[in-house]
């Protein structure tokens, strides 16, 4: 044993390479290590966005509380989910979109104009897709900046009369 | 030199560790002795810190997986669970709600989905996880089992039990 590591450290570059091969291999697999765990939270962070929003337009739908529920087109091509909501003897519409790489939501008068470009940003999203699967069923198909698929469907109670 | 570094050590003069150990002293280290704990010291050191620095990071490489892993689970057992709520009962009905998923098996009272290792629904010789849906139909209501899992490491992800009134009640 003596005699071994009386010969590395006499030869101080055989010990100085060895310490550096040591540092180079760990290195070499933290940074592979590094760059795989940084793609995952990459794809986590797509694919939080799609649970983010998808999440967030489910609460939205349980709380309209069997309120009126349909599928829309903005302008003729943007779909779009529309829940109506009643206060005071007024009619609300809320209207989820996808416009401008964001999810959108826009609270308007019932019979009031409606347009792409109103309308507060929710999350970063490419599109947003709403097809009514049943009278208590919608399926909702969102696509991510980075073009993800997340195709959920929500249950709309009947008792308030399903999506229309 | 080999025969100089031999004197100056004990083992290697035929003596026990317990003959070392008995026969101590602080006067007896030389410089040589001193300078090889050292060395191993910090070589066991180093050692230790690279082992545990690249440990780190494969445990955090597995976590992040399996968290991936683990969202997207929850997310599409949301959306089958969902969509069982809406069939009464009736896993047919549930299957082609489903949409997006064209290859299934349906029995009596249980259904299989497939996906593939992006979870993007598959036929079965394609898929690396599956969800098993169970029904049972009572008079009032409608008990559901979803278990999703991995079909080669036969490990269960994720599972969901719950109740729903027929009839689309609350």
């Amino acid at each position: 044993m003596h005699e071994l590591i009386d010969k590395i450290l006499r030869n101080r570059n055989t010990f100085i390479i060895l310490i550096a091969a040591a540092f180079a291999i760990a290195s070499l697999i933290i940074g592979l290590l590094s760059v795989n765990i940084y793609e995952t939270v990459g794809a986590n962070t797509s694919r939080q966005e799609l649970t983010y929003a998808s999440g967030y337009i489910g609460d939205q739908i349980r709380a309209s509380d069997g309120n009126a529920i349909r599928t829309a087109a903005i302008e003729g091509e943007t779909p779009a989910l529309v829940i109506e909501s009643y206060e005071e003897g007024v009619t609300y519409e809320t209207w989820f979109f996808a416009a401008d790489n964001f999810l959108k939501e826009l609270t308007i008068e019932k019979g009031q104009p409606i347009s792409v470009a109103r309308g507060e940003n929710i999350i970063m999203l490419k599109t947003a897709d709403f097809a009514k699967l049943s009278d208590s069923l919608l399926e909702i198909r969102l696509v991510s900046d980075e073009d993800d698929v997340c195709i959920v469907n929500y249950h709309v109670p009947s008792y308030g009369g399903g999506i229309q | 030199m080999r025969s100089k570094s031999a004197k100056r050590t004990p083992t290697n003069r035929g003596a026990t560790w317990g003959s070392v150990l008995r026969n101590f002293s602080f006067e007896n280290i030389t410089f040589q002795t001193m300078r090889t704990v050292t060395f191993v010291v910090a070589s066991i050191f180093l050692l230790l810190a690279i082992v545990l620095a690249v440990n780190l990071f494969v445990s955090a490489n597995q976590q992040a997986d399996r968290a991936s892993q683990l969202e997207q689970v929850i997310s599409e057992t949301a959306s089958i669970a969902e969509t069982l709520k809406s069939s009464n009962g009736d896993l047919g009905l549930a299957a082609q709600s489903l949409r997006n998923h064209t290859h299934y098996s349906l029995a009596d009272n249980s259904l299989i989905l497939f996906y593939d290792d992006t979870f993007q629904p598959s036929a079965e010789s394609d898929a690396t996880y599956r969800a098993v849906i169970s029904a049972e139909a009572y008079p009032a209501y409608c008990a559901y089992t979803i278990r999703f899992s991995e079909i080669i490491a036969k490990r269960e992800l994720y599972a969901l039990e719950f109740k729903y009134l027929r009839g689309g009640g609350q």
